[in-house]
């Protein structure tokens, strides 16, 4: 994804939808927003002040993809936060200006399916936000199981039971209620696709249960936005220009090379999508996507460093 | 050339050896025409609720209805000739069945279903190329690329250019 595609666009209004959760509408400036489908999401770039880091986010769409005269997203303010969530919640107002990417979609739904299962948790129900005009439009039978905290999230909870009914399901850790997912997913007919955006310890909690039921894996699937974790500082060369970059603990590789305007094609930012895979020419790594095999990873000749780091302290790229 | 570069296309199905799905709590085995021995055995091992049958035609309303009642943690497993259970497998997954849940035995006879590109009929029992078409009397030739659409190989006229040029007759393996 080059510079050329970005799309800029401006803040119209934002809300406050949860005490940890802010939602930001965008309009397009000069050009006009293209439909999108449902799951889809557009990485945001966050150019700070002189001498401040620019960062990039992917945020799933929330809007009705059908919807062109706007975009609009979600943010959770992260405690841990490397910097994107709370530039947004702290800079960003109305009328401030952004560059996005087109809408990529990793996670889009399974439309041969006999009946979806989405598992939210949180801020995780931005993706399904997308998907729910069309599921409904389309008569598929769906159930929304839905996990929050309202002291921090919770965003649209009583709109979605209001307007879903039974077909919505609200759990309320605050208040004490949890979801039962292996008896949710135990009671479902052959041809269900499960969908979950959230939390690891939630993605991985679906993963499992379904692999002890059973169910196929190929019916379930998973959105991580959690984007990448920080780790220890280390060196890279690049071999071709003999460039040489410190990689902070708290900032990708990638983050690291946009730093020094050099552009990785990339669409997920979290290691999933396969984008913005990079040559290895000397030291380890430490492989942290999900998008390569075992044998890619253990070769030590490729890696994705929107999440991925070098084991060592010095790493040098064929780029 | 041209005859190469389409025999190339190789999505000819590779068949690896079937064992049970250790996570399924439903198995169920179809075999067309008789049981083989390969399934017998992995049935006879196979300690949980199973069912076994026997259908002669992929289509028949019975194995429909079985199948729309396999549960979503099932596992079916298919043994016949190839187009037989690339049919079953087709119905399975308008069920439902993941792709992930059906185990094909590698198939009783070498003999092709051939779709005729021209006329559209498939041609049966195909074990060599080129094989006339049992629709438009073509000479086909038979390749390696597998529609699990329809169960059959693709096949189009062999001596299209030059009708005195006729390539050999060969098997198909
Ligand atoms: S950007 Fe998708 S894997 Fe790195």
């Amino acid at each position: 994804m080059s510079v050329i595609d970005q799309i800029s666009v401006k803040v119209s209004a934002v809300r406050q939808v949860a005490p940890m959760i802010k939602e930001f509408s965008l309009e397009a400036i000069d050009a006009e927003l293209v439909p999108f489908s449902p799951g889809a999401h557009v990485v945001v770039t966050m150019a700070g002040a002189e001498n401040e880091p620019t960062y990039r986010n992917a945020y799933s769409l929330m809007s009705n993809p059908q919807d062109n005269s706007q975009y609009r997203i979600a943010v959770r303010l992260q405690e841990d936060s490397r910097g994107g969530s709370l530039f947004m919640h702290h800079q960003i107002a109305v009328g401030d200006q952004l560059m996005i990417s087109p809408p990529a979609n990793l996670f889009a739904p399974e439309w041969m399916a006999k009946k979806h299962v989405l598992f939210a948790g949180g801020v995780g129900i931005t993706p399904f936000l997308s998907y729910l005009p069309e599921l409904q439009q389309r008569e598929s039978e769906f159930e929304l199981h839905y996990m929050f905290r309202s002291k921090q999230t919770g965003a649209y909870s009583d709109e979605l039971s209001e307007t879903l009914d039974k077909n919505c399901n609200n759990y309320d850790a605050d208040k004490g209620s949890r979801c039962d997912i292996a008896a949710v997913m135990a009671e479902q007919p052959l041809g269900t696709h499960f969908y979950v955006c959230g939390p690891q310890s939630l993605i991985d909690s679906v993963r499992a249960t379904a692999d002890e039921m059973g169910i196929p894996a190929s019916a379930v699937h998973w959105e991580e936005f959690a984007g990448a974790k920080p780790g220890q500082p280390f060196v890279v060369e690049l071999s071709r220009s003999g460039i040489e970059l410190a990689v902070a603990s708290d900032s990708s590789l990638l983050e690291t090379l946009e730093g020094a305007d050099i552009e990785i094609p990339n669409l997920c930012r979290a290691g999933v999508c396969g984008q913005c895979v990079c040559k290895v020419a000397e030291g380890e790594v430490e492989h942290r996507d999900s998008y390569l095999s075992e044998p890619e990873k253990q070769s030590g000749q490729v890696m994705m460093p929107c999440v991925s780091r070098a084991a060592g302290e010095r790493l040098v790229l064929d780029i | 050339m041209q005859t190469e570069q389409l025999n190339g296309v190789v999505s000819k199905p590779a068949y690896s050896p079937v064992i049970l799905n250790p996570k399924s709590r439903f198995h169920l085995f179809i075999a067309e025409q008789a049981v083989t021995g390969e399934m017998q055995s992995l049935f006879d091992g196979c300690g949980v609720e199973k069912e076994i049958a026997v259908y002669s035609d992929a289509s028949d309303s019975r194995l429909l209805e079985s199948l729309a009642a396999i549960p979503l943690t099932g596992t079916l497993y298919l043994a016949g000739t190839e187009p037989f259970i690339w049919r079953v497998a087709s119905h399975a997954r308008q069920a439902g069945l993941r792709p992930d849940q059906i185990r094909m035995m590698a198939p009783v006879s070498r003999e092709r279903h051939l779709f005729c590109c021209h006329c559209y009929q498939i041609t049966e029992g195909v074990t060599y190329s080129p094989f006339i078409c049992s629709g438009c009397g073509l000479s086909l030739e038979v390749t390696d690329h597998f529609a699990r659409l329809h169960s059959a190989y693709f096949g189009y006229q062999a001596n299209a250019e030059d009708c005195s040029d006729m390539p050999e007759k060969r098997e198909v393996s």
